[in-house]
């Protein structure tokens, strides 16, 4: 009987299948543009653009996990006025020294933090070195199509256009983290996420006796950035390297118990320019020692990711 | 047996395919809404339908200006939003928005963690379709 049910199904898995399949052969188009209002299409009209008739019957609540990027971090400590220091990056020559998918994945991150930092700081040869080790890297990785050869041209091209170069790098490590996902390598993923982290963390916490304080403040509300890290490398299938780094990484947060939290209520304000301002919220302090924890911490598990 | 095989194969390639669209989908439809903005490194996209409801928990770096996206296919009908706070106070809500667009920009005074809640809202059509909703953030200094 169950037999003949799943016989009987065949020919409507194939049926919508099939739609599906010749559905990418269309042009899709039609909604390229920014129609995201109350305007609903026919139950019959089908696109190849993200859209089919649905088998699911009951309805579920998808949770998306993210974490502020190693860009993000970069510009927080250029910001804060701290210095660019060249000492403190991973050699761009050592990205042959990591052999195994989960080395190269954890060295993706660390390299892309380094050219985060290189180029917010506008190091643009220190950048265009660090492009180059992770295109190699990302050949082992075999997603070398996301630092395509006309990528690559266009960084020559731009290679003194610090804006031109940012919105590479970000659009490099979108697909990365994009195409990691789609192939089903989620672990990778969290690896280049919490290993990018750690690799900023290390990039601001150096040089800390002449860190400014607006640098240590930063350094505290990181907490909240650890918790991000923390829980999206956590919904991933834990391989033993990414429950490894994961553990490493426990030190770390144990170093962020020294920093107090107080909390005040939210607000918002709304500009003239139709954008908001939102204030308010948790207040982070640390003391030296504490700040001298974490950037210890981090060290550690630092040393490990590159080794 | 065999056809047992065959029928998760063939299910198997209905979720590919379905990623890739949302891929696609984001790329050519979401992915041009940032502009002027450096996008976050995380690929948030996912097939939902009437009904569904997504949250991204994130923190968001004082000093940044953000642009937080809402990107879904239009067969979803009118997919609204709100941002809390930590302590669940609602900070905006896309149905109050001015000019209607599927975004919102807002600049950061303090460090925060913001949850994002989408809403696809109920239909009552017989036949029910899925669509892909990415939710995108872009920052800028």
């Amino acid at each position: 009987m169950r037999i003949n049910q799943r016989i009987q199904a065949l020919p409507i898995a194939f049926g919508l299948g099939l739609f599906l399949i010749t559905g990418c052969g269309e042009t899709a188009d039609d909604h390229s543009g920014h129609d995201h209002g109350d305007h609903t299409q026919s139950g019959e009209e089908m696109d190849s653009d993200g859209m089919a008739v649905t088998t699911r019957q009951s309805t579920l609540t998808k949770i998306f996990h993210a974490a502020p990027s190693p860009m993000e971090t970069a510009s927080l400590i250029k910001r804060s006025g701290a210095h660019f220091h060249a000492d403190a990056l991973n050699g761009a020559d050592q990205y042959d020294n990591y052999t195994t998918s989960d080395k190269q994945a954890i060295n993706l991150g660390i390299y892309g933090a380094d050219l985060s930092y290189a180029t917010i700081f506008e190091e643009n040869s220190t950048s265009l070195d660090y492009l180059s080790s992770i295109k190699s890297l990302s050949q082992a990785l075999g997603v070398s199509d996301v630092l395509s050869d006309d990528v690559m041209s266009e960084v020559e091209e731009n290679r003194n256009d610090r804006d031109v170069l940012i919105d590479i790098v970000s659009n490099t490590f979108y697909d990365l983290n994009e195409r990691l996902k789609f192939n089903g390598q989620e672990d990778l993923a969290g690896l280049v996420v919490a290993s990018g982290w750690v690799e900023g963390m290390y990039l601001a916490t150096r040089h800390l006796d002449a860190a400014p304080e607006e640098l240590k403040q930063r350094i505290a509300e990181q907490k909240l950035v650890l918790a991000d890290v923390m829980g999206l490398c956590g919904s991933y299938d834990q391989t033993p390297a990414l429950a490894n780094l994961l553990a490493s990484m426990l030190s770390i947060e144990t170093a962020y118990e020294g920093v107090t939290t107080s909390t005040s209520e939210s607000t918002t304000n709304r500009e003239e320019s139709g954008s908001f301002t939102i204030g308010g919220g948790a207040t982070f302090a640390a003391d030296d020692a504490t700040i001298l924890a974490i950037a210890a911490a981090v060290e550690s598990v630092r040393a490990a990711c590159i080794q | 047996m065999k056809h047992t095989i065959i029928l998760l194969l063939t299910l198997g390639l209905f979720a590919t395919t379905a990623d890739a669209q949302c891929r696609s989908f984001t790329k050519k439809n979401c992915l041009t809404e940032l502009e002027g903005y450096i996008q976050n490194d995380n690929y948030n996209s996912a097939i939902l339908i009437p009904g569904d409801e997504a949250q991204l928990m994130l923190t968001f770096l004082a000093g940044q200006d953000y642009r937080l996206l809402v990107c879904s296919h239009p067969v979803l009908g009118d997919v609204t939003y709100e941002i809390f706070d930590a302590q669940g106070k609602r900070l905006f809500d896309s149905r109050k928005n001015e000019p209607d667009v599927s975004y919102v920009d807002f600049n950061m005074e303090t460090t925060q963690q913001l949850q994002v809640q989408v809403h696809v809202p109920e239909t009552r059509s017989a036949i029910m379709h899925e669509g892909c909703v990415t939710v995108l953030v872009g920052s800028k200094s």
